[in-house]
């Protein structure tokens, strides 16, 4: 009873952290997401330390969910992964794969990392609006959360 | 059956034996009777030489006589006819003389000579006289006179002494011959003894009645002398004729003889033997009739002679006749034997000793080696018969022997010319390391002569630590069987040359047992080319998989860094769609739409590409796959595929299990059956799918483990064969988005090389195409049957 008390899906209200150096990449998933009918709060950053500054700055809402890029200049998203999982205050948030690689390589060590899930970027819009729809399905819709989660 | 027939042999031997004894026996035989027969032939011819002689010495005293009376003759008259006389009978006494001792020339008996000296001498002597007696034939009467006649009258009555002493010694030699014979001698020796005495007697008798003159006291002894010698030869005529069996044969002429001598002496016994009887006057009895009267006796005496002569010389004829048909019948005895003898030696020299021979013969040469040219008596079905047959075994036995032996000899110098030639080193030692045998490609990898290894241990071709411990490994492996080399295929080790020199090797040790004991056999390679070839390539291979490596790394980087601005292009055109749509102008939609069509195409050849540069890098998962279960999978994903086209895909033989890599043949199959499906006007489109195990190629190369994918559709231009593997390559240009980008029968060469199988097509043009590979990867696994599948 207590863990159905805690365990809720990601809500609308809680912020959604995109990490993406590419602000067309940027531009077409904020489409995609209201194109999907997701319209929780966006918040973007370009790279790995601006995503790890503002997850560990105490005042701001935690986000529910973080799309985060593989590729981008300074802390790549590996890295920036690896610390996400390794930061207890931090790992519980889910963190979505969103890149142009589909190397088994990079989902291998995306997992491995504690990726929750790997979604590849793919260059056709309606693809990514599709990929965006069953994210929100699942997350929003299955996927169950701690309570706390997204709290600050 | 066996032993009958060598009884038989035993039988011909015996035969042969007793036959040989009688042979000899009558050989000898006949040798003794021939002996005989030589000797009574000689005694034959003693009896002549000694009638001969007795005739000689009669003669002799006729001569005497008759010369006596000349030289007593009353008047020259009478003289003179005794002188005719005189030379007739001498020349009869020479002739007789004369053969007679020349008849004796013939017998070599020593003690002859000193008796044949004094016959002759006193011949000699006779002769000188005879040149008195005629010089004092016509000289009157005179006491010379008288002398010479008693002096003639001594030396032939001498010579005749001396021929009896002759013909006793030479008699002698003959006496044990026949002793009938010899007593025949005797009586003849006898009855010449009394025609001597009574010769004397008839001689003195009838001077005394020529000369009318009374005998002296001295001729009356002389004439009783004589008479007693007569007399006693009469008796010892007629008593040895008796004990030979002769007298009854010559008694008439005997007894007449014998009368006549007596009538004779009874006429004159008064006259001559009484001294004074006469009384003067003259003699009752004329010197005529009393010539007549011994020569009447004279010749009956001679009958006698005769008749013995005959005798004898009948009964001598006898025994060499005897002899004679003796020895013929002896010949013939012998002869016979002779001829059983040989032929049974013959039998047994057919039958047994030549085919013994021959087989010891044949035996012989065979053991130096040799091929005997000798008919082995089989099948006789005796001991010899076995024999041959052993022997003939043993001969087949020694030619297949032999054969083998040549042909060992032959295959021992090819092998040794194997061995030798052979580029790879052969060493052989012993348990103890001993080098037993070092072929040429192992004087020149070592740089050692054979000579100067064989013998000694084989550590001496190894640095240390081997050398060292080499003799360990060989009491351990003899110890426990546990080996660290032996038998393994090859095991790369150090070697050492004879400078000292080491260098890498391949070595593979075998074990071997022959009678002498246990060997190892090693083949050496000296691999220092191939490991410097091994560290070159080895060099090429790093290079390459570098460069592999940089080149995947180059088409995923490019893949990766196209798709952004890619994405870029297309989200831009899709939004400018979005916002701007009723700004723009129906031309400006359209190139935006082309634009973003374009863009996707461009994505789908970049996924392509990067998906290419994948299969080349990654390495293959391999596990047991049915091929069956991959088709059904196909199938059912292209099912809605399939069932547009009224496509269909058949399986008229089960496909088999193979190892390979599942996810990539799955892929392979889906792009040959799409393919198949696509390219196809025909309104059934069938697709048939199956594998062979062995199928020649159009240019006659023969495959194994072939799979096939085989459609009705278009078929593809010879020209386009090999083009069609290449990548990006169509030979229909694109009909719209959903389109593929050229790639699947790319992505299938790169799966079927991946599993270093090979592709190839057979294709008409109209009628369609079958696309054949194979998939080496599963060659050497087993191949399973799989569910059949229609």
């Amino acid at each position: 009873m207590t863990q159905d008390m805690n365990l809720k899906p990601l809500r609308e209200s809680q912020p959604i952290l995109i990490v993406e150096d590419s602000t067309d990449d940027f531009e077409a998933t904020k489409r995609a997401f209201s194109k999907a009918n997701l319209h929780n709060p966006i918040k973007h950053v370009f790279n790995g330390e601006d995503a790890l500054s503002y997850l560990r700055s105490d005042a701001l809402t935690k986000p529910g969910l973080i799309l985060l890029d593989l590729n981008m200049p300074g802390l790549d998203g590996r890295k920036t992964l690896e610390i996400i999982k390794q930061t207890p205050k931090l790992k519980k948030i889910p963190v979505v794969i969103l890149t142009t690689s589909d190397d088994e390589r990079d989902v291998k060590a995306c997992y491995e990392l504690g990726a929750n899930t790997y979604i590849q970027k793919p260059v056709d819009f309606d693809g990514l609006i599709a990929a965006i729809r069953r994210l929100k399905e699942y997350w929003f819709e299955i996927a169950l959360l701690p309570k706390e989660q997204g709290r600050g | 059956m066996v032993r009958q027939m060598s009884i038989r042999s035993i039988l011909l031997l015996i035969i042969g034996a007793l036959t040989l004894m009688i042979t000899l026996l009558a050989a000898g035989e006949m040798y003794g009777s021939m002996q005989r027969l030589a000797r009574v032939t000689a005694l034959r011819d003693a009896s002549l030489l000694s009638n001969q002689l007795f005739d000689a010495t009669e003669r002799i005293s006729v001569e005497r006589d008759v010369a006596l009376s000349m030289l007593h003759a009353p008047d020259p008259d009478t003289a003179a006819d005794l002188k005719q006389r005189l030379a007739a009978s001498r020349r009869a006494a020479d002739d007789a003389m004369g053969r007679s001792m020349a008849a004796f020339d013939h017998y070599a008996f020593p003690e002859l000579v000193p008796l044949r000296d004094a016959v002759r001498k006193h011949l000699e002597l006779i002769r000188s006289l005879r040149l008195k007696v005629d010089a004092a034939a016509d000289a009157p009467d005179s006491p010379e006179k008288r002398a010479l006649a008693q002096r003639w009258s001594d030396e032939v009555t001498g010579l005749i002494l001396e021929t009896q002493n002759l013909w006793i010694g030479f008699i002698r030699h003959f006496t044990d011959i026949d002793p009938i014979v010899t007593q025949n001698l005797w009586v003849k020796h006898f009855a010449r003894t009394i025609t001597d005495y009574t010769g004397r007697e008839r001689s003195l008798i009838g001077q005394l009645i020529v000369e009318n003159a009374d005998p002296t006291p001295k001729q009356i002894s002389q004439l009783l002398y004589w008479r007693g010698v007569t007399e006693e030869s009469w008796q010892m005529t007629r008593v040895l004729a008796q004990q030979s069996g002769l007298y009854a044969k010559i008694a008439p002429y005997y007894t007449d003889a014998y009368s006549h001598y007596s009538t004779m002496h009874d006429m004159i016994r008064d006259m001559f033997y009484v001294p004074g009887a006469r009384h003067g006057g003259n003699y009752p009895i004329s010197v005529d009739l009393w010539f007549e009267l011994s020569t009447e006796a004279s010749d009956s005496l001679s009958s006698l002679r005769g008749a013995l002569i005959f005798e004898t010389r009948k009964y001598v004829q006898g025994l060499i006749d005897d002899t004679r048909n003796q020895i013929a019948g002896q010949l013939v005895t012998f002869l016979i034997a002779l001829i059983l003898c040989v032929s049974s030696f013959r039998v047994i020299l057919r039958r047994v000793i030549r085919p013994v021979n021959g087989m010891v013969d044949a035996l012989v040469k065979a053991t130096h080696g040799e091929r005997a040219e000798f008919t082995l008596p089989i099948n006789r079905g005796d001991e010899i018969g076995k024999l041959a047959e052993v022997l003939q075994a043993f001969h087949e036995n020694l030619e297949r022997i032999k054969s083998t032996a040549a042909e060992l000899d032959r295959s021992e110098s090819r092998l040794r010319a194997v061995v030798d030639h052979t580029l790879d080193g052969l060493i052989t030692i012993d348990t103890k390391g001993m080098i037993k045998t070092f072929n040429h490609a192992c004087e020149r990898i070592f740089d050692y002569d054979a000579s100067e290894v064989v013998g000694r241990n084989v550590k001496m071709l190894m640095p240390e630590p081997y050398h060292a411990e080499h003799d360990g490994y060989l009491a351990r492996y003899k110890a426990t069987g546990d080996a660290h080399i032996i038998g393994t295929a090859g095991r790369e080790v150090t070697g050492r040359r004879k400078d000292g020199s080491v260098f890498p090797m391949d070595l593979s040790i075998s074990v071997f047992t022959l009678e002498d004991g246990t060997y190892y056999s090693g083949i050496v390679r000296d691999i220092t080319l191939r490991k410097e070839a091994e560290q070159e390539l080895m060099g090429y291979t790093h290079a390459l998989e570098r460069s592999n490596k940089e080149l995947d790394d180059f088409a995923y980087i490019a893949s990766h860094d196209l798709k952004e601005p890619l994405r870029g292009i297309h989200n831009h055109s899709r939004f400018l769609l979005e916002d701007n749509e009723e700004k723009l102008d129906t031309e400006s939609v359209g190139r935006l739409n082309r634009l973003v069509f374009l863009s996707q195409r461009m994505e789908r050849l970049v996924n392509d590409l990067l998906y290419f540069s994948r299969l080349g890098r990654q390495e293959l998962a391999v596990q047991p796959t049915e091929i069956g279960a991959v088709i059904d999978d196909v199938e059912s994903t292209l099912d809605h595929f399939l069932e547009e086209r009224s496509a269909r895909i058949v399986m008229p033989l089960a496909l088999p299990t193979i190892v390979c890599d599942k996810p990539r043949v799955t892929e392979l199959f889906r792009n040959l059956i799409t393919n198949a499906a696509k390219y196809n006007d025909k309104a059934e489109k069938i697709i048939e799918i199956g594998f062979l195990d062995s199928m020649k190629t159009a240019d006659g190369a023969a495959m194994k483990n072939v799979f096939y994918v085989k459609d009705n559709g278009l078929g593809i231009v010879p020209e386009f064969h090999q083009e069609i593997f290449r990548i990006f390559k169509r030979l229909q240009a694109a009909q719209g988005p959903e389109e593929g980008t050229g790639v699947g029968l790319t992505f299938v060469k790169k799966i079927v090389e991946r599993h270093g199988g090979q592709i190839w097509l057979e294709s008409e043009p109209g009628k369609g195409t079958t696309f054949y590979f194979t998939l080496e990867a599963s060659k050497n696994d087993s191949r399973h049957e799989s569910k059949a599948a229609a």
